[in-house]
Order: structure tokens, then sequence, then C-alpha cells
């Protein structure tokens, strides 16, 4: 099998692995209290805005199509 | 989840992150039509996952109502990042570009401002619904144009949020009007292992 069809099988089982877990995850939270996925989802999201890059003109670099030349 | 529908609201409550924060707080300056489209819709109802932005469709308004609106929020601790002048914004707002906003100081999260573009982001507009979190209240678009808009943008991302949605309302959702916007984006539910 070529390089490409091993990272391509690879790949594609990567998808079918996430897309389960999100099914299984909106089961887990349809099936849970609100206070136990909601306290779960808070603590992930507050600390991924803890630890973003508040650098402007990095944005703008990366998001050049926002900004007026 | 306990969570209850009822006519065009959703009830729910759950403990809040600094980013439903964010949007509440925000979404306190705008005294005019507006519908949550996108990203923020999986993630209010539990997905755990990031974003940088929040994007929202605000009906098309004049000058001078955009103007009102920039101020209140310049003078509450916001800023636009695209641009310092209301008319550079709203010149960028009616040639159908995003405008972003967001705290003083801060990048992310933002959130993303426009105005309806075509027939779906006006269908949304026109047809949200009510989410009420506690005593918070919030417009989205219906999950019905949401969930196939999202497998029609295709990235892996957005076919995860549509699955989520799909699944977590599955027994809540209009299914005519979800095929017919199916058929009109070209989506195949079967492709995703739906029905």
């Amino acid at each position: 099998m070529g390089c490409n069809k091993i990272l391509e099988k690879s790949r594609m089982k990567n998808i079918k692995n996430r897309r389960e877990f999100i099914r299984f995850y909106a089961n887990y939270v349809k099936s849970h209290k609100n206070e136990i996925w909601s306290r779960q989802q808070t603590n992930f999201i507050n600390s991924l805005l803890k630890t973003a890059n508040q650098d402007v003109e990095l944005f703008k670099r990366t998001h050049p199509k926002d900004f007026r030349k | 989840m306990d969570i209850k529908f009822e006519d065009n609201k959703v009830i729910f409550d759950k403990i809040l992150s600094d980013l439903d924060k964010f949007v509440l707080e925000t979404l306190e300056f705008m005294d005019f039509k507006y519908v949550i489209v996108s990203g923020y819709i999986p993630i209010l109802f539990g997905r755990s996952r990031g974003t940088e932005d929040v994007d929202i469709i605000i009906e098309k308004m004049s000058y001078e109502n955009f103007f009102g609106f920039y101020e209140k929020l310049t003078k509450s601790g916001y800023w636009f990042l695209n641009s310092e002048n209301p008319k550079e914004l709203f010149e960028m707002l009616e040639e159908g570009d995003s405008i972003r906003l967001a705290k003083r100081d801060i990048v992310i999260p933002n959130i993303e401002l426009k105005f309806p573009k075509n027939k779906y982001d006006n269908y949304s507009l026109q047809n949200s619904r009510i989410v009420i979190i506690d005593s918070n209240q919030l417009r989205i678009s219906s999950l019905e144009i949401q969930i196939p808009y999202k497998f029609y943008l295709g990235s892996e991302k957005d076919i995860e949020d549509a699955l989520y949605l799909y699944d977590l309302f599955s027994d809540k959702l209009d299914k005519s009007i979800l095929l017919n916007f199916c058929k009109d984006f070209g989506i195949e539910l079967k492709k995703y292992g739906l029905q």
C-alpha cells in the first residue's frame, strides 16, 4: 500500500472516530443533568480563553480579510 | 439535559462560561433585531470546543442608528477590531463584510457582526428562536436551518457541530423544514448516518 493510501486510511479512521465521539458526547449531555455537563464545559472554555493569545497585530496578520489596508 | 421547548422558546439553565457571559453582556447593547448563528449555537447547548468568534446577523440599519450603537459600546469598554472609524465600519457592513467587536485589550473572544446577505440570512433573522437561560434571553437561528447549513459548510468542525445538534435535538426538530433546507443545500443526511 502506498504512503498516500496509508495516510488516507488513517485520516478517514480518525474522522470516523471523532464523529463517533461527538455523537457519544451529545448523548452524554442529553442524559446528564445540566450542572454536570455545563461545569465541565465551563472549566474547559474558561481555561481556553485564559490562555488565548490577545496579540492584536498577530490577529491582523492571521485575519487579513477583516482589515482595511 | 433538563430543557423545555415552549412554542418559540427554549428554556434551560447552565453554569455560564466566560464566553456565555461575554455574549449575554454584549447583547444588552443590541436594541435592534439580531440572530446568533453558526458555531456558538452548539457551544451554547453544551458542545465542548473553543471558538474565536460568535457570529451574529443584525438587521440593516441607518448610519445614525449604527453610530448610536458604536458610541454606546466604545463608551462601555469595547473596541472594534477592524477600524476605529464608525463610518468605515458601517461601509464594511454595507459592502457585505463583517465587523468584529471585543472587550478593550481583548481579541478573543470577539463578536462578528454582519448584515443579512442572502435569503438564508434573512430567514434566520425572521425565524429566530428565543433561548432563556435563567433570567437571560438571547435569539438564535432555528436549528432546522443551522444543521443543514453546517453540513453544507463542510469542514470537519462544521460537520461535527451539525451532528452534535442533530443528535441532541433529534426529537425536537421539525423534520419537514429540516429536510427542505437539506434539499436546498444539496445535503443527504444518510451520508452522515442520519435519517
